[in-house]
């Protein structure tokens, strides 16, 4: 393993990964998309090297909408249900890892971002001095 | 109070009809894998009230407990819908798969606080506890 890579893995521990390199973003993302897959809540992500990311234990089951030109991959352990990062075309150099599913969530830290706040309900919230956006920022 | 949802897929449908037991959001270890690492907002519904109605869920549950809950996911987009806990008369909903999450109306409290990391929020007027109360 990299010393500097992050690990994680699903809640049962059938899938585990390996993350190696710098955070390229935190995100928090309030959508409507994104609070199905959270249970309601928002999405936090680590967006890390995609060519840095490995499984080292089991294989994800994928899911994508089949009703878009290019939609987003989300990798989830077929045994437990647990939602481990979403590949997104618009950003093929990076995965975007849940930070539910790192060994050491506290290493999110914060959000850099949150974004698509326009579908956020009253119960979520924006953290002070973090930029925000209506959608997602150009 | 009566409600509707389903997954992200649409591959499961539910109906939940009667009165919350409880709604809230928990900030445990556990619940923060399932939500991605947020907080696990959810309603309790009772169990006579709620039903599936279309697809069939994948279910897990923890081998190492002596009484464990058991989680409902779709199997073909990882959605988790419910948790069904064994010692409870109620099927403990996501908000995530509502129809209508704005049915929710936010939480009334908020669960195991002592294991919540200071990135998420517990807003002032939601009664926090530190583990599960009573």
């Amino acid at each position: 393993m990299s010393p500097t890579a992050l690990t994680g893995g699903c809640y049962c521990g059938a899938i585990r990964y390996e993350a190696a390199g710098d955070p390229l973003t935190r995100v928090e993302c309030q959508c409507r998309e994104c609070q199905h897959i959270a249970g309601g809540a928002s999405n936090l992500v680590m967006g890390m090297p995609k060519d840095g990311f490995t499984y080292t234990k089991g294989t994800p089951k994928q899911f994508a909408r089949n009703d878009l030109d290019t939609p987003r991959i989300r990798d989830f352990c077929p045994t437990c249900g647990t939602h481990l990062l979403t590949h997104s075309p618009p950003r093929p150099h990076m995965v975007m890892v849940k930070v539910g599913t790192l060994d050491d969530p506290s290493i999110f830290n914060s959000p850099d971002v949150v974004i698509y706040t326009k579908d956020a309900h009253n119960w979520h919230h924006v953290p002070d001095n973090v930029p925000s956006f209506t959608d997602m920022p150009s | 109070m009566k409600f509707t949802g389903g997954c992200y897929c649409g591959q499961i449908r539910y109906e939940a009809e009667g009165d919350p037991l409880m709604k809230a959001q928990c900030t445990c270890r556990e619940c923060r894998y399932i939500t991605g690492g947020g907080s696990n907002y959810f309603i309790a519904m009772p169990k006579d009230g709620f039903k599936y109605t279309k697809g069939e869920v994948a279910t897990f549950t923890r081998p190492d407990l002596d009484n464990p809950v058991t989680r409902e996911f779709c199997p073909n987009c990882g959605t988790h819908v419910v948790t069904n806990p064994p010692a409870f008369p109620a099927m403990v909903v996501k908000i995530g798969s509502m129809d209508d999450p704005t049915q929710f109306e936010g939480p009334e409290m908020a669960l195991y606080v002592s294991e919540k990391p200071d990135y998420l929020h517990v807003a002032d007027h939601v009664k926090a506890f530190d583990k599960m109360p009573g």
